[in-house]
């Protein structure tokens, strides 16, 4: 069956048809084109003409004639839309009228800047002219780097490089910055919260550097659709941009399908498992060799769904390469390797985290699935993307997990369809992020007096402040870096360290004293360690299962071991937090309302076992690690008791429970971050207050301004809280609303929406 | 509403208490002059071009003369080597007349850089070639960067360069291990700093005299510099003279890098001489694979053979001379028995060897596949020869 009769198929089965939500189909959309601009080097026209090339769409052509009248331009172009042309025409024809210009391309991801870097190769070989293309980032050889600093006309870099490897050392590429014309930002929407705050801070720097070399470069961005390009843009730029965002490109007939798994219990809205009801219909797919990538949301679901899919397509000889998983955490070399197999179409099936959700080239698909929202419309249209050459069919299936957030996008799917609604947002002004980039600018080239780094503070204030601290130091007008630190070193950009641990595989020794032939698998960030590899979990690895025999802490490594068992592991977590500070309150009739500095502890103490297909509790067991603590910031209420003196102790539990859950569910919409950027907490007593309190806060060091704006919001969001939990159908709480009764108790949906009802008012 | 004053005291928990900074320093920029007489340095006179080229095959000066040769170490505010690290002192040191020179500047406040920057020019451009101990990787551009943000436009791409550092590790690592300047004093200078102020204090130095204003916390960074900048010409008569006479030296190791060095500089007489010398040391393994190796490469059969035949009676090297002699009897000699006679000799050197440590056995099995191969194809062409020999 091909593609098209499978939709027909789908179509006409009762049973699959029954959970289908919602179907939309895009009708497919004839190409709009425009002739190369008069003046095109006849070398490009060439190239391109032998790649089949003969004009450009239409908002290729908008993009390279805004370039050339001057003006920092933002690109919003859907996957496939030949997005790239837009900043490597107007790039390369600078260069080959101007030889000593210079262009830098910022890529988010190491791998997306090596794939763009291939791509401009070939354009610049096919033509035979000098324009040298390299790529700077950690990988490149300490031999090649004076040659890139010299000599390339385009340098390929990400921001943490840029930010420390390349500002910091600015005297080193004085033919870079003299002489810099364009800077190319691709996936600028990517650059949300922490991350893009941090960027529009080395943006900053970057261009107080340009203006004292005195080159004046422009801005080409290029952003997946959301509501907000141009604004986003221009707080990371710091500049007002032209936005093109009507796309001339063709595409195909698409089908969306948003699939909801059915209702298995009524009484508690339970639905099927959304990973079983992946694995079904991805196999569905495998079994007709159609051409599938699989998005799920964690790791752990990754492997879980790998393990299923290989079974399928196993030979005889037990060949099972045709599914492959794909997620961070693989080495680049695997990672590699399994792109170009999606490219050659020898890997038919690939189940990946978000990691290739941006545009590396692996082709295109047919089919995308995704295993659970992914969050956010713009990332759900990326993914998407995957799926749908240029003139065939394609097909996307949204399977819905029983979140409140997944099922609000299923059951609103005007919302989705609608105008994006999603703003990225960016704070570039939060002040812990911008006296580090501060210190960063200062180091690189001493202030003057009246020199101005953000719009939003007042730069003279928090100069005179660190000369205070004796970080810098004012002679006559001007303030001089006066510490032996190097100020970039201790910064990350993404706000997670970089300290990864190794996971080493010792199947083939006897215990882990004597490991004969050790073997590095794969590697995990910090936080995450503690989850997935605490001893005897049970760690998921392109489908291998291993168990952890040792984690050794201090070293960041984990020892694990081959196995093959018939059930997964899931670690407790617990968070404690303790006020630091409180910065702004507020007292209302039944509730104070506060925002403050708080640090979170993360402590894992043990661990469940479930039953690899029935999902059964198996037992537990202990986790013996050490703590891991976070400074960020938080909004709290505490409900005074006027509100809470007629509950019983256990109603009161399960309804702050209920309110808690449904919180979750209602903030990252509000906020246009993902669920993952905030946490609520509940405490029926809490140790600072002394009452039941609600806490939200940041998930990242330092925060990123979300609480604050949670403070900010007031009582506007119980509103819906209040009415998310009213309008669902199910009796005493399911997962979509304020969690299952299991959990919040028979009376946690009444309460839960009783102190809405009162935290709606002020 | 908490004013931006306050927040920023929450930003950075625990602030320490705050002290007025220092006036401004009204001082001009400080400069010190000291001589030494030049006889101090001996042997620093009698240095010629050619030892120098031997020193450093690199050097790209065309002549020699003291009075060209600026000695310059700096005094920094940090390692890192960013555009926010600077030289707040710099030393340098020269010939004049029967004098060695020693000038040192110290910035009092950061707007005195440029000055000090354009009297460093000045000097580089009147001597022109720089001696530094690891100058080329750390001061010398660490100026250049400095200039650069003083808008300043100098390079010392035009002057010769020569780092201490680098020829002294070539010489003295194998048997010193590590190269820092103090280490070196120590073994091959014989002296010892007294009260030296560790190089780690600098930086701090610097900030709390920029704080305080007391000169005296300078005081110790000067003559921690001036040790430094007087030590250069002193190693470098060591080194010149090292390689003017190698058999005077009295570590076999310090003879071997001579030689190496040597090699690499195209003097290959010279070297072989140093690895003669080393024949009865316990380097004569390494000196004498180092010796067939240079006659291998000139094609100079009989000396190759007779030092490896040497190896083989001293039971140096392994399998190696056997191996080379082998190559020897089946390519240059087309001697087809002797050849296999000398693999089937490395094959039993391997074979009788115990597998010493992890690992080895892998390469050692490597070794005898490779050798298996060699005997057969000298077995090949045995039979070659002997059918054609009856036809």
């Amino acid at each position: 069956m091909n593609l098209d009769q499978l939709i027909g198929t789908l179509r006409a089965d009762p049973e699959f048809m029954g959970n289908v939500a919602h179907w939309e189909t895009i009708p497919p959309k004839q190409a709009e084109y425009a002739p190369f601009p008069d003046g095109t080097d006849p070398r490009l026209i060439e190239v391109l003409r032998n790649r089949g090339i003969y004009q450009l769409y239409s908002h290729q052509r908008q993009a390279i004639d805004l370039a050339s009248e001057g003006k920092d331009i933002c690109v919003v172009t859907p996957t496939a839309s030949g997005k790239t042309m837009c900043y490597n025409l107007p790039v390369l024809g600078e260069i080959m009228k101007n030889p000593d210009a210079r262009a830098l391309y910022l890529f988010p991801t190491k791998a997306l800047s090596a794939d763009q870097v291939a791509e401009l190769y070939e354009l610049i070989e096919a033509m035979h002219v000098d324009v040298k293309t390299y790529t700077y980032d950690g990988d490149t050889p300490a031999a090649a780097r004076r040659a890139v600093r010299q000599a390339g006309h385009i340098v390929v870099t990400n921001p943490d490089m840029l930010h420390s490897g390349i500002l910091p050392h600015h005297t080193k590429w004085v033919k870079l910055f003299e002489n810099l014309k364009y800077i190319v930002i691709d996936e600028i929407h990517v650059y949300r919260g922490v991350f893009g705050s941090n960027l529009g801070n080395v943006i900053r720097r970057l261009l107080r550097l340009c203006e004292f070399y005195g080159s004046h470069p422009q801005f080409i961005c290029c952003s997946a659709t959301i509501a907000n390009p141009d604004k986003l843009s221009e707080s990371l730029i710091g500049r007002p941009v032209a936005l093109v965002d009507k796309s001339g490109a063709a595409s195909g007939e698409r089908h969306v399908i948003f699939y909801n798994p059915p209702v298995i219990n009524e009484q508690l809205s339970i639905r099927r498992s959304a990973l079983q009801e992946t694995i079904a219909l991805a196999s569905r797919m495998v079994d007709n060799n159609i051409s599938t990538i699989v998005f799920a949301k964690s790791r752990v679901s990754v492997e879980v769904i790998t393990r299923h899919l290989k079974e399928r397509v196993r030979e005889p000889l037990g060949n099972s390469g045709k599914v492959r998983g794909y997620r961070g955490g693989y080495l680049p070399s695997l990672r590699r390797e399994i792109e170009r197999g999606l490219r050659s179409g020898s890997v038919r099936a690939v189940v990946s985290t978000n990691a290739l959700e941006l545009g590396i080239d692996i082709g295109q698909l047919d089919v995308c699935i995704m295993c659970g929202y992914p969050g956010t419309i713009a990332s759900t249209w990326q993914e998407a993307g995957r799926a749908g050459r240029r003139k065939n069919t394609a097909l996307t299936i949204l399977v819905a997990t029983s979140a409140g957030l997944d099922q609000y996008i299923v059951s609103n799917p005007s919302y989705f369809f609608g105008h994006s609604p999603e703003n990225a947002l960016v704070h570039p002004d939060n002040l812990y992020v911008l006296m580090n980039h501060l210190k960063c600018a200062a180091y690189e080239l001493p202030f003057r007096e009246g020199d101005s780094f953000s719009q939003g503070v007042s730069t003279a204030e928090l100069l005179d402040y660190l000369a205070e601290e004796h970080v810098l130091q004012k002679t006559g007008d001007r303030y001089y870096w006066t510490a032996e630190e190097f100020p970039a070193a201790d910064l990350s950009l993404r706000s997670v360290t970089s300290e990864n641990f190794l996971i080493i595989d010792i199947s083939n020794s006897s215990d882990v004293s004597t490991i004969a032939n050790p073997k590095v698998i794969g590697e995990m960030d910090r936080f995450t360690a503690p989850m997935l590899l605490h001893e005897h979990a049970i760690y998921l690895h392109e489908g291998q299962q291993y168990q952890v025999e040792k984690l050794d802490f201090p070293e960041k490594k984990a020892y694990v071991r081959a196995v093959d068992v018939d059930y997964y592991t899931d670690a407790d977590l617990n968070t404690s937090i303790k006020v630091i500070d409180v910065l702004k309150d507020q007292e209302f009739a039944s509730y104070e309302m506060a925002y403050g500095e708080i640090v979170v502890t993360w402590l894992v103490t043990m661990f469940k076992k479930f039953k690899l297909d029935t999902q059964e509790s198996l037992g537990f067991g202990e986790v013996n690690l050490p703590e891991l603590e976070m400074p960020t910031e938080a909004c709290w209420w505490a409900l005074l008791p006027s509100m809470t003196s007629g509950y019983s102790m256990d109603d009161l539990q399960g309804g702050m429970l209920g309110l808690a859950n449904a919180l979750r569910e209602i903030l990252p919409l509000y906020l246009m971050c993902s669920p993952h950027d905030l946490c609520v907490q509940y405490h029926v007593r809490d140790p600072f207050t002394r009452k039941p309190t609600l806490i939200v806060f940041d998930n990242y060091a330092g925060g990123i301004g979300l609480s604050e704006k949670v403070y900010g919001m007031k009582n506007l969001v119980f509103e819906d809280v209040a009415s998310l939990i009213s309008k669902c159908p199910c009796e005493c709480g399911c997962p979509s609303c304020v969690g299952p009764v299991s959990e919040v108790g028979p009376n946690g949906k009444q309460v839960a929406f009783e102190l809405a009802e009162r935290l709606k008012q002020l | 509403m908490i004013s931006l004053r306050e927040k920023l005291k929450m930003v950075k928990a625990g602030s320490s208490e705050t002290k007025k900074p220092a006036e401004p320093q009204k001082n001009p920029l400080f400069m010190e002059e000291n001589r030494v007489p030049a006889a101090v340095l001996t042997g620093v006179d009698r240095i010629t071009l050619e030892e120098i080229r031997a020193c450093e095959p690199t050097f790209t000066g065309t002549q020699w003369n003291l009075s060209d040769l600026l000695f310059l170490d700096t005094e920094t505010t940090g390692l890192s080597g960013g555009a926010g690290t600077l030289a707040f002192e710099i030393g340098v040191g020269y010939f004049e007349q029967d004098s060695f020179v020693i000038r040192q500047y110290v910035i009092r406040d950061y707007p005195q850089e440029r000055e000090m920057l354009e009297a460093i020019i000045a000097l580089a451009k009147e001597h022109g070639t720089m001696v530094t101990f690891n100058g080329k990787t750390f001061d010398l551009p660490l100026i250049e960067s400095r200039c650069i943000m003083n808008g300043l436009r100098f390079s010392f791409a035009g002057c010769p360069q020569l780092d201490l550092l680098h020829i002294c590790r070539r010489v003295f690592k194998l048997r010193l291990g590590r190269c820092n300047l103090a280490t070196l004093e120590n073994a091959v200078l014989g002296t010892e700093r007294e009260d030296d102020l560790p190089g780690s204090q600098v930086p701090q130095r610097f900030f709390d005299y920029l704080k305080t204003g007391e000169f005296g916390l300078i005081r110790d960074v000067l003559r921690h510099n001036y040790d430094d900048v007087l030590s250069m010409p002193k190693l470098l008569s060591r080194v010149a003279e090292a390689f003017r006479a190698p058999e005077s030296l009295s570590y076999p190791e310090d003879i071997y890098g001579v030689g190496r060095t040597l090699m690499r500089g195209g003097h290959v007489r010279q070297a072989r001489e140093c690895y003669r010398i080393l024949g009865h040391t316990k380097m004569a393994g390494h000196a004498r694979l180092r010796l067939a190796e240079s006659y291998k490469k000139d094609r100079d059969w009989e000396q190759t053979v007779s030092v490896c035949e040497r190896m083989i009676a001293e039971g140096e090297n392994g399998t190696w001379p056997y191996i080379e002699l082998a190559k020897y009897y089946e390519h240059i000699q087309r001697n087809l028995d002797r050849a296999e006679q000398m693999s089937l000799r490395a094959l039993s050197v391997l074979l009788n060897r115990m597998p010493l440590q992890n690992g080895s056995k892998e390469r050692d099995q490597a070794e005898i596949n490779g050798l298996y191969r060699r005997i057969e194809r000298i077995r090949r062409k045995k039979e070659r020869r002997d059918s054609n020999g009856t036809v």
